[in-house]
C-alpha cells in the first residue's frame, strides 16, 4: 500500500469517525430534549 | 422522527453509498496524485456543505435580529436554526481541515503550512467555535442578540476563505472549480464529485434538521419554565402583601 492509499483510507476513517461522534451527540441531545419538554 | 426525515435519511444514505462506490471504483485515479487524489471527492463537497451551513446561520441570525421584538415564535425558530447550522458547519469545517491535512501529507509531504487558504479556514473554524462557546457559556437575555451579531461579523471570513487561493498564490492549489480559464476537472471524474456533492449536502440538511429539533425543544422547555416561574411569582405576590 503506497502513501496515497493509506492516507485515503485514513481520511475516510476520519470522515466516518467524526460523523459518528457527532450523530451520537445529536441523538443524546434529542432524547434529553424530549425528557426536558415532558418535565416542563 | 417524522416520515419525511426517515425518507430523507434513506435517500441520503443511498446517494452517499453510490458516491462512495463511484469515487473509489468507477472514476480513474488522478494522473499526478494517484489514489490520494480521490480525497477531493469528499474534501470539496465538505466545504460546499460547510458554506451552506454558515450561510444558513447568517440568514437565521439576521432574521432573529429583525424578528426578536416583533414575532417571538419566528425569532425562536430562527435562533434554533442558527445555532444548529453553526454546529453542523463547524463539524464539516473540521472534516475539511482533517482531510485536507491528510491529503497535504500525502501530496506535499507536510501536515500543515501557514498558507492563505489554510490559515483563513482555521480562523473561520475558530470564529464559529467562539460563537458556539458564547452560546454555551454566556447567560442573560442579550446572549442570543450578541451571538447573532457575532455570526454576521464572523461570516465575513467565508468569502475571504473562498477567494484566498485566488487572491494569494501560496501552497494551496489554484481553484479547480470556478478558477481561471482552463481550470476544471476531467469529465470522467465529474460523476464522483456530483454524487458526493449531493450526498454530503443532503446529509448536512438531515443533520441540521435533527439538531434543530433538539434545540427548538430545549428553547420551548426554557420558555415554559420561565413562564411557570413568572406565574409562581405573580401568585405569591398577594400573599406577601397581606403579611
Amino acid at each position: 500500500m503506497d502513501i496515497g492509499e493509506s492516507h485515503l483510507i485514513m481520511a475516510y476513517a476520519a470522515v466516518i469517525g467524526i460523523h459518528l461522534v457527532y450523530v451520537t451527540y445529536v441523538v443524546i441531545k434529542l432524547r434529553r430534549s424530549v425528557k426536558r419538554l415532558k418535565q416542563g | 422522527m417524522k416520515l419525511w426525515r426517515w425518507l430523507l435519511l434513506i435517500v441520503t444514505l443511498a446517494v452517499l453509498v453510490e458516491g462512495f462506490r463511484v469515487a473509489l471504483w468507477v472514476v480513474p485515479p488522478d494522473a499526478a496524485q494517484g489514489q490520494a487524489g480521490r480525497i477531493i471527492y469528499y474534501h470539496v463537497p465538505t466545504w460546499a456543505a460547510m458554506g451552506l451551513m454558515f450561510l444558513t446561520n447568517l440568514i437565521c441570525s439576521i432574521v432573529y435580529l429583525a424578528a426578536r421584538n416583533r414575532n417571538h415564535t419566528l425569532a425562536m425558530k430562527a435562533d434554533s436554526l442558527a445555532v444548529s447550522s453553526a454546529e453542523v458547519g463547524v463539524i464539516f469545517c473540521l472534516i475539511g481541515l482533517v482531510t485536507g491535512s491528510l491529503w497535504g501529507r500525502a501530496v506535499w509531504g507536510i501536515w500543515w503550512t501557514w498558507d492563505a487558504r489554510l490559515t483563513t479556514t482555521l480562523v473561520l473554524w475558530l470564529i464559529y467555535i467562539a460563537y458556539l462557546l458564547l452560546r454555551r457559556f454566556a447567560a442573560g437575555p442579550q446572549m442570543r442578540t450578541l451571538a447573532a451579531v457575532m455570526a454576521i461579523f464572523g461570516y465575513v471570513d467565508v468569502p475571504i476563505v473562498y477567494m484566498a487561493n485566488r487572491w494569494w498564490r501560496t501552497q494551496h492549489p489554484a481553484p479547480v472549480f470556478g478558477g481561471a480559464p482552463g481550470s476544471g476537472m476531467a469529465p470522467s471524474m465529474l460523476p464522483a464529485i456530483w454524487w458526493n456533492l449531493a450526498g454530503w449536502m443532503m446529509w448536512a440538511i438531515f443533520l441540521v434538521s435533527l439538531r434543530y429539533l433538539a434545540e427548538y425543544r430545549n428553547q420551548m422547555a426554557e420558555q415554559q419554565a420561565g413562564l411557570a416561574a413568572l406565574e409562581g411569582e405573580v401568585l405569591a405576590l398577594p400573599g406577601e402583601a397581606g403579611r
